[in-house]
């Protein structure tokens, strides 16, 4: 039966104007949050007319494959006879089923045996299998429309959860039956979203078109009309195959999504996390589409942000002229974008959750108004010509592109997009790229020919993780253990979910604003987050300073940028991106102030911006809160007491080792030590290399004869390592000498051959890196005796070159500069600060002395080589007596001539084992034999008669051979304790060590309750500790392991 | 009785000699007295051992490989009364430092996040 009404046109724009009104009030409740510069840059955009969707049914992405099902009335016994089958198999359909029948409704079977109910379960096996379904329902009336929908819907639902779902609405011209379509029409509309189906629009077409259904029936289409309904099932419902939206988005009939994507290509920005409501976590704002963020979390990783075409943007961020139709296939499920930033090679698939940014956000500087930057105010989506931001990202979907923000700087990565090839993908990183052939089928924008990048860079996102997590939870000291899932705890916000739900999503470094005052540490710690994101998600520095809030560096590099200036929508105080920046820097001053020390990565670019902000250009870093004293920290270990610094009787009773070290090296090369501000730096210099070469196979030789052994760091004068492999190499073979050659055959001594010096380790000489120093300076590792040593023999050294020819060498401690000389670089920068002496005599931890002569700018003759050969070979031998084995007259402080924490290691390693004490069991090490006859000779027990196996027995055959201590006390472990507490003079007592930083090797180790004792040699194969086990083992290896916390430590002084 | 008391003199002068000469020779040799710490040193070996299969990393730490950090083992702040935890202690001056040093633990083919680290200044 058909009604007869009234027909108005009567769409439904509520929505649309509620959106519009809170699209002008937005602002206002943005900028009430914790000032979040990224919400009030962004500007944010919040649809408020939320449509709920079905994430429980939800048919997102489901692929239209070949079998279709189309149930209806008698318009659609029309659209059979018309021929639709045919057109829905020239689309690819192969496999059509209609069930279709005059006067049919859903509770009534009219000319059918079936309703439309029953014709589900009639069909149910074509709709198990189906990927398509048109509902053709409603032209007849029917009590309850609303519910029996929903049934229907439901019940399509419960056979076949992926199926897409088509509704065709009621297009009529009849008068009386107008006003009960209209309001079967209205029920369509509203539970699309819900029920996730797809409205077939033939209202409108009718609405547009009135002759398409003629007079007088105005209901039933003519053959215009059927053709006419035909094509738009047809385009609706896409080809099959074709990957298509949930619920059967509507297709443009060529398989693609029929809405184009704001841009395909341009710069992005940073957004704010979201939680499962849709909510940024900073405020109780919803993003757009914010139930979409139900789906999961990966939806809330991985959302983008355009300005979509569902309304126009005006330059002030308000919209207007929105396309309902559009909206709503929007809102129906996260329609997904391909995005590709072509410089990383990464690639991910985007959730469009979000709308925005602001036409302004991130334009170019001078912009500002409608028309400006590219802009046509009003704009639809983002005109190609624009140059600013045209998308945004989270921080997760940011960091795995390894984006660059696009600011007001100019720069940023321009990255492309398009609609996702899949649909039905999961949102996060992926292989795929933009204009690559295996996604072109889909694009949105055919002409799109970006070019497909390099493969992608490995994801580092677990990585990352790790360490963040490794940072977060030990950089607390162990005190967080924070298992707070829904929030956050400690300045690191640790949790099981922590990097999933909120630190991860958070800007790094967000803990700068709101957190900093009650956070000490903060500032730092931000650092480590920020360097991370550096180091290892390869974001660059003026991303991440944006990307921790600092909009600072934006703002003060950019003094005449109006887009700084301006007063962000809704005021807030008249808040701007400028004031912000001075508040999220003060918000670091506060937390610096209580009482951290901020050691920077970018000391000295922040200090530019902290002038900057000061307003007083000669501030120095040092006075920012704290922030001074990293100019004398880093790197400083001196008095770190290493035993193994000592190195009289390094090789006792053996060949003195000297290292000769001839300058330079056959090619440029640097090498970071760890501190980015330190660079090892080596280059090749090939007149003084090969010079100094000839000198150093003389002296090598001439030694060699005399009885040393002699290492050399090149085996050709073209060959070299880094300065700290040198270093390292004279530290791991414990030389008694070690000493550079070079020439510098120019200007300096003015190219007197006869003139140079020799430089010795300098206490408080250091290494500043930098131009003019960035205040990180690597300090003297060598212990104070070594130093002496090394003053000592740079004196003799000295000496005996003068002695030879070089009449005018001096022997120098440097005092202020590197030697008499101008000050002279080591890093080709000029002039180096007062103080600094070449990084191989800082590193290394033996003697080492530094010979420099001059000369003709042409180099040294063979004459003038051999003479400064052999001045270096006599002051070798004055320094290190040949067959004095490295045990001069000076024992490193320890006038009694006693051995020492060296000698005790040595002796130590000698006489054991390096492996457990299981593997040789009682069998001791041959050299142990001997000494430990002269104190025990006769011991017997369970390892048999003679017994080596005692530990008290071991520490006192080492403490007296090695002559550390002739009176050590020989037996029983408490006895030994007694007397080296009884002995303060001889030995200091470490009572109760955290780590093995708290040992040096040669420490005597006692179990808390005297039952043991051992002796630590640090980093030793098999293990830190030697040791012997009565009755069971002969002193072997061991390892402190679990006993740390239950042992206590004698030194030797 | 004179004889005998002769006698008796004699022998508690020998004895006393042969006592102070024993004493002497004695006081030239260690004496064992060391059999108490048999059951520890066996413990603490066998603890070693277990230790280092429980945390191999303890045995290629670099304690004192760089100027800038240097990595360490020892007792756990988070378990203090449970002695078969371990921590590691990173020690740097700068954060970058720390970094490098967790990077380095990463190299060697541990996952630090598997570990308690405490940081500490050089």
């Amino acid at each position: 039966m058909l009604t007869k009404n009234n027909f108005k046109k009567t769409n439904i724009y509520l929505c649309l104007l509620i959106m519009v009104l809170s699209t002008l009030l937005l602002p206002l409740k943005v900028l009430a949050v914790d000032l979040d510069f990224f919400s009030a840059n962004d500007i944010l955009f919040y649809m408020p007319c939320e449509v709920p969707t079905s994430s429980d049914n939800s048919s997102a992405g489901a692929a239209s494959n070949g079998t279709i099902v189309l149930i209806g009335d008698s318009i659609s016994v029309g659209l059979q006879n018309v021929g639709i089958a045919k057109k829905l198999k020239d689309n690819g359909y192969t496999d059509v089923t209609i069930d279709a029948a005059g006067s049919r409704s859903m509770l009534s079977p009219g000319d059918s045996t079936t309703n439309g109910l029953q014709a589900v379960d009639a069909n149910k096996d074509k709709i198990s299998s189906a990927g398509t379904i048109v509902v053709g329902l409603g032209t007849n009336t029917e009590p309850e429309f609303e519910s029996n929908l929903k049934k229907m819907v439901k019940k399509i639902r419960n056979i076949n959860n992926n199926i897409r779902i088509f509704w065709t609405n009621v297009g009529v011209t009849n008068t009386g039956a107008k006003a009960s379509m209209d309001e079967y029409n209205k029920i369509i509309d509203r539970n699309k979203s819900a029920l996730d189906y797809t409205v077939i629009d033939w209202h409108k077409e009718v609405i547009d078109n009135p002759s398409l259904i003629p007079i007088p029936d105005g209901i039933h289409p003519g053959a215009n009309g059927y053709n006419k309904l035909a094509a738009l099932v047809t385009k609706s419902v896409g080809k099959a195959g074709a990957i298509s939206s949930s619920g059967g988005a509507p297709m443009d009939g060529t398989g693609n999504i029929p809405y184009d994507l704001p841009a395909t290509s341009g710069k992005t920005g940073l957004e704010s996390a979201i939680d499962e409501n849709g909510k940024f976590i900073h405020s109780s704002e919803k993003v757009t589409f914010s139930s979409l963020a139900k789906k999961g979390q990966a939806y809330r990783d991985y959302y983008i942000t355009m300005r979509w075409n569902y309304v126009s943007w005006n330059w002030d961020g308000t919209t207007a002229d929105a396309d309902n139709e559009q909206y709503a296939w929007m809102a129906r499920t996260p329609r997904m974008v391909l995005v590709t930033n072509e410089r990383t090679g990464k690639s991910i698939y985007a959730a469009a959750l979000e709308a925005g940014p602001a036409p302004w956000a991130g334009a170019a500087s001078g912009t500002s108004g409608a028309s400006r930057n590219g802009w046509h105010n009003p704009q639809r989506g983002t005109p190609s010509e624009y140059t600013g931001r045209v998308s945004g990202f989270p921080p997760k979907a940011f960091s795995a592109l390894g984006a660059r923000q696009g600011m007001s700087s100019g720069s940023g990565d321009v990255l492309k997009y398009q609609w996702a090839p899949n649909q039905n993908a999961t949102p996060g990183p992926t292989t795929d790229k933009v204009g690559s052939s295996n996604t072109q089928a889909v694009s949105s924008n055919p002409n799109c020919g970006c070019a497909s990048s390099s493969s992608p860079s490995a994801s580092t996102n677990g990585k990352f993780d790790k360490y963040l997590k490794a940072l977060a939870y030990t950089e607390s000291g162990g005190s967080y253990t924070v298992v707070n899932s829904s929030g956050f705890e400690g300045r690191y916000q640790i949790g099981p979910n922590y990097f999933n739900s909120y630190a991860d999503n958070y800007p790094p470094g967000k803990q700068l604003g709101p957190h900093a005052a009650t956070m000490p540490g903060d500032v730092q710690d931000a650092m480590v987050y920020l360097h991370l994101y550096e180091q290892y998600l390869k974001v660059d520095k003026d991303t991440l300073r944006l990307a921790a809030g600092w909009i600072w560096p934006a703002a003060a590099d950019s003094p005449n940028d109006p887009a700084m200036d301006i007063v962000l929508p809704g005021n807030n105080g008249g808040l701007t991106p400028r004031k912000y920046a001075q508040i999220v820097l003060g918000n670091m001053k506060k937390s610096a102030a209580q009482k951290l020390e901020l050691k920077y990565l970018d000391a000295p670019e922040f200090e530019k911006y902290y002038k900057k902000l000061d307003g007083n250009k000669n501030t120095p870093y040092g006075a920012f809160p704290g922030g001074g004293s990293s100019a004398s920290t880093a790197g400083s270990s001196t008095g770190n007491g290493n035993a193994n610094n000592a190195v009289s009787g390094a090789s006792t009773g053996t060949k003195p080792k000297i290292l000769i070290s001839p300058g330079h090296t056959g090619q440029t090369d640097t090498k970071m030590m760890g501190n980015p501000a330190i660079i090892d730096h080596i280059s090749p210099n090939p007149t003084e290399m090969q010079n100094v070469w000839d000198v150093a196979v003389i002296v090598k030789r001439k030694l060699e004869a005399k009885g040393y052994e002699v290492l050399m760091t090149k085996n050709s004068a073209n060959g070299g390592i880094f300065s700290w492999d040198r270093a390292q190499m004279a530290n791991d073979n414990n030389v008694d000498l070690a000493f550079e050659i070079h020439t510098d055959t120019g200007a300096t001594y003015n190219h007197d051959w006869k003139v140079g010096e020799v430089w010795s380790q300098w206490k408080d000489g250091y290494r500043e890196a930098g131009r003019n120093g960035n205040g990180q300076k690597v300090k003297l590792v060598a212990s104070d005796a070594v130093m002496a040593k090394s003053q000592e023999y740079a004196k003799k050294v000295a000496t005996a070159r003068q002695e030879a020819g070089q009449t005018g060498v001096k022997g120098v401690v440097g005092t202020g500069k590197f030697g008499t000389r101008p000050a002279k670089p080591f890093d080709s920068s000029y002039p180096t600060p007062a103080g600094n002496i070449p990084l191989v005599m800082l590193w290394s931890k033996v003697p080492w002395i530094y010979n420099e002569v001059g000369g003709a700018s042409g180099g040294l003759t063979d004459q003038q080589i051999q003479v400064y050969a052999e001045g270096l070979v006599n002051g070798v031998v004055e320094s290190v007596p040949p067959g004095s084995g490295g045990s001069t007259s000076s024992e490193c402080g320890n006038t009694s001539g006693d051995g020492d924490a060296t000698a005790i290691v040595e002796t130590a390693i000698k006489y054991s084992w390096d492996s457990l004490g299981a593997v040789h069991g009682c069998t001791p090490q041959d050299a142990y034999k001997e000494p430990w006859k002269k104190l025990y000779s006769g011991y017997s027990g369970a390892c048999g008669n003679p017994d080596y196996s005692p530990c008290n027995q071991f520490v006192g055959t080492v403490m007296r051979s090695s002559a550390a201590d002739n009176k050590f006390e020989p037996n029983v472990v408490s006895s030994q304790a007694r007397y080296m507490e009884s002995h303060p003079e001889k030995y200091t007592k470490i009572p109760n060590p955290q780590s093995t930083r708290d040992l040096e090797p040669g420490d005597i180790l006692v179990k808390k309750d005297e039952s043991h004792i051992m002796i630590y040699v640090g980093d030793k194969p098999g293990g830190d500790i030697r040791n012997g086990s009565l009755g069971k083992y002969a002193p072997a290896a061991a390892s402190t392991g679990w006993y740390m916390g239950d042992i206590k430590a004698y030194r030797l002084k | 009785m004179i004889i005998n008391k002769k006698i008796y003199i004699i022998a508690i002068a020998a004895v006393a000699v042969i006592s102070l000469f024993a004493i002497f020779i004695f006081s030239q040799k260690p004496v064992d007295t060391n059999v108490d710490n048999g059951e520890s040193s066996l413990k603490f070996n066998q603890d070693s051992q277990s230790a280092i299969a429980a945390y191999p990393i303890i045995a290629n730490l670099p304690k004192d490989m760089s100027p800038v950090f240097r990595i360490d083992y020892g007792v756990s702040l988070k378990y203090p009364k449970y002695s078969k935890k371990i921590a590691l202690y990173i020690s740097s001056d700068r954060p970058d430092n720390k970094l490098s040093a967790i990077e380095y633990i990463y190299k060697m083919g541990y996952d630090p996040s598997e570990y308690e680290i405490i940081f500490k200044g050089l």
